[in-house]
């Protein structure tokens, strides 16, 4: 499902026009990930955790040089499912 | 340093920044959220754009150990929401470590070292002659080691292709010998160099074979690039030391040079091949057809290169390309007479020949490459005219439309730009239509430019510039003065552009 999907969806459901449901959508998504680069985590409610960490260098095998090369250490978003989450999607079992 | 922001701090930024309520904006997200729930739900993936993206996951069976006990336990097969993030956002984030690079440990490298020596030369030699080119027209021809390096590492190349010998240490010494003459040298100093060169060479020659001889040659035609280009420099932008002899002089000296240098060369392939007879060489069959093959290649990289060149500085006087005519000469000659003196390798009979050929090749070869220089222009207008050829059988015909397509969607079809639309339009309907209306079954006539459609004459320009103001007219008169407005902008801009 594409973004034009979910804003048709959101505008459907909140009132708001298409056109405005963008605005704030596009906003919104700029807050979280200026929060995730400041190293500021946050929850969203149902669906899990977000934050950022510092993942270290490591060696990795390359296959296009056939050989092993280091990869410089970087700040990932780690993300983490909520637990009602995690019993939703498996309460079949 | 890691902070948590609660919801309720996004809920407020979030309606401070859009100017929703607060209570909108705690609905909003709780909506996203929902949204996402049920695609997660339905589809097992969804995504946030610019965002990140959810899918989830199968995890399978698998043993583990409990922390606390220590006891073995199974982990059951189970679904995990897993999250992507779009890479927009990781960049975001990575912002800190953005320009850490990865780079390839040395340790294991021994499979991987062969591929890359043999496959940097290739790349080095093809945009070495590019730029040699254009250095010899910008910079000292004094110090350009390019057409130096170039037959070497050719002959490298070939060396391991066609005899499959691994000769590390010659190369070591040519590579040396290329770095000695690739030096700038000031043009008193040079022949004086190049002679001790090649006496050095000489005698190298008589303990490694075929690296050496082709040595001076290089040089020597280095010095005819010199004394071409020696009247443009002397005039020319970068003022250098070297250039300040007078050109007559060197003109002069060249031609003393180019025989003194070609009788050197012609000793030395006699001392060389009677150094050759008794090591014994790998046999080189295919260097008689090569040469040729090779010469053909190198004959149309150089109009390749010449033909760009063209391109670019086209408004230039016949002077220059005169000029730049010179240089060709220095990169073929390395090239060619190393494969012309390839022969010799064989027999002696076939000696004399290729040392004739040789020393002839050099003087002709400027001739040859003032004619291939010459060819470029009538190529371009060939490559010109021919997409104008073409575009008119195209564009003569009928247009017939079929229900729901739209005007521009002709013009992309037809010319290839829907930019060009309101010519089109202006060839079949009145300002009295709405340009958006679409108008099924019609035969429509598509005019012809006269230029190309990426590349518009002039009077193309006008055209369009004509048709989009009869555009404006249309859609002024359809009651939609914003496009209107827009198209009078187009056309002031397409006066502009002729």
């Amino acid at each position: 499902m594409g973004k034009i999907d979910t804003i048709r969806q959101l505008s459907e459901r909140t009132g708001f026009t298409q056109q405005e449901t963008e605005r704030i959508y596009n906003r919104l998504v700029d807050i979280l990930s200026d929060h995730l680069a400041n190293d500021e985590g946050f929850t969203l409610p149902k669906i899990g955790s977000f934050h950022s960490r510092i993942r270290d260098s490591y060696q990795t095998y390359n296959p296009h040089y056939k050989g092993m090369i280091q990869l410089p250490k970087k700040k990932v978003v780690q993300f983490t499912q909520s637990t009602t989450l995690k019993d939703e999607l498996n309460e079949g079992k | 340093m890691k902070d948590k922001v609660t919801l309720a701090d996004i809920v407020e930024q979030l309606s401070d920044e859009t100017y929703i309520s607060k209570t909108a904006a705690q609905e909003f997200i709780s909506h996203l959220t929902d949204v996402l729930l049920d695609d997660i739900q339905d589809k097992e993936k969804a995504a946030i754009t610019n965002f990140g993206s959810f899918t989830v996951v199968n995890v399978a069976e698998r043993k583990g150990v409990n922390p606390q006990t220590g006891e073995t336990i199974t982990i059951p097969a189970h679904k995990r929401l897993s999250f992507t993030p779009y890479k927009a956002l990781e960049k975001k984030v990575n912002h800190e470590f953005d320009h850490l690079e990865a780079r390839v440990l040395e340790d294991n490298s021994a499979d991987e070292k062969p591929e890359k020596e043999t496959s940097k030369p290739k790349s080095e030699t093809e945009t070495n002659s590019a730029e040699a080119l254009f250095n010899t027209l910008t910079t000292s021809p004094g110090k350009q080691p390019s057409p130096d390096d170039d037959p070497f590492n050719f002959e490298e190349d070939e060396d391991s292709n066609e005899a499959k010998m691994p000769e590390p240490q010659e190369i070591q010494d040519t590579e040396v010998a290329s770095e000695s003459i690739s030096t700038p040298i000031s043009e008193d100093e040079l022949l004086d160099d190049i002679l001790g060169l090649s006496e050095e060479e000489n005698k190298e020659a008589e303990n490694d074979d075929k690296f050496t001889y082709e040595v001076p040659i290089p040089s020597s035609s280095f010095e005819i690039d010199d004394s071409n280009l020696g009247p443009d420099y002397s005039t020319g932008k970068k003022p250098e030391p070297s250039f300040e002899l007078d050109e007559t002089e060197d003109l002069e000296e060249e031609e003393v040079e180019i025989e003194a240098t070609e009788e050197e060369t012609s000793k030395e392939t006699e001392e060389n091949n009677s150094a050759l007879k008794t090591p014994g060489l790998p046999n080189r069959d295919k260097a008689g057809v090569s040469p040729t093959l090779l010469l053909g290649v190198v004959g149309v990289f150089l109009i390749l290169i010449i033909a760009t060149w063209f391109l670019f500085f086209r408004t230039d006087t016949q002077t220059q390309t005169a000029d730049s005519s010179t240089p060709p000469a220095t990169q073929a000659d390395p090239i060619n007479d190393p494969l012309a003196f390839e022969p010799p390798a064989e027999s002696e009979p076939t000696i004399s020949e290729a040392e004739t050929e040789s020393e002839s090749q050099v003087i002709p070869m400027i001739a040859d490459d003032v004619d291939l220089s010459e060819n470029p222009g009538e190529m371009m207008s060939i490559e010109q005219s021919e997409p104008q050829i073409e575009l008119q059988e195209v564009l003569e015909i009928t247009y017939t439309t079929s229900s729901g397509v739209w005007i521009y969607e002709i013009a992309r079809q037809t010319y290839g730009n829907t930019r060009l639309w309101p010519l089109i339009f202006q060839a079949n309907y009145t300002t009295a239509n709405d340009p958006d209306l679409i108008l099924p079954n019609v035969n429509l006539n598509i005019p012809k430019l006269e230029g190309t459609t990426d590349n518009p004459s002039s009077e193309d320009y006008r055209r369009l510039a004509d048709a989009a103001r009869y555009v404006a007219v249309a859609y002024e008169q359809a009651g939609n003065s914003a496009q209107a407005e827009e198209y009078r902008k187009a056309a002031i801009w397409y006066e502009s552009m002729r």
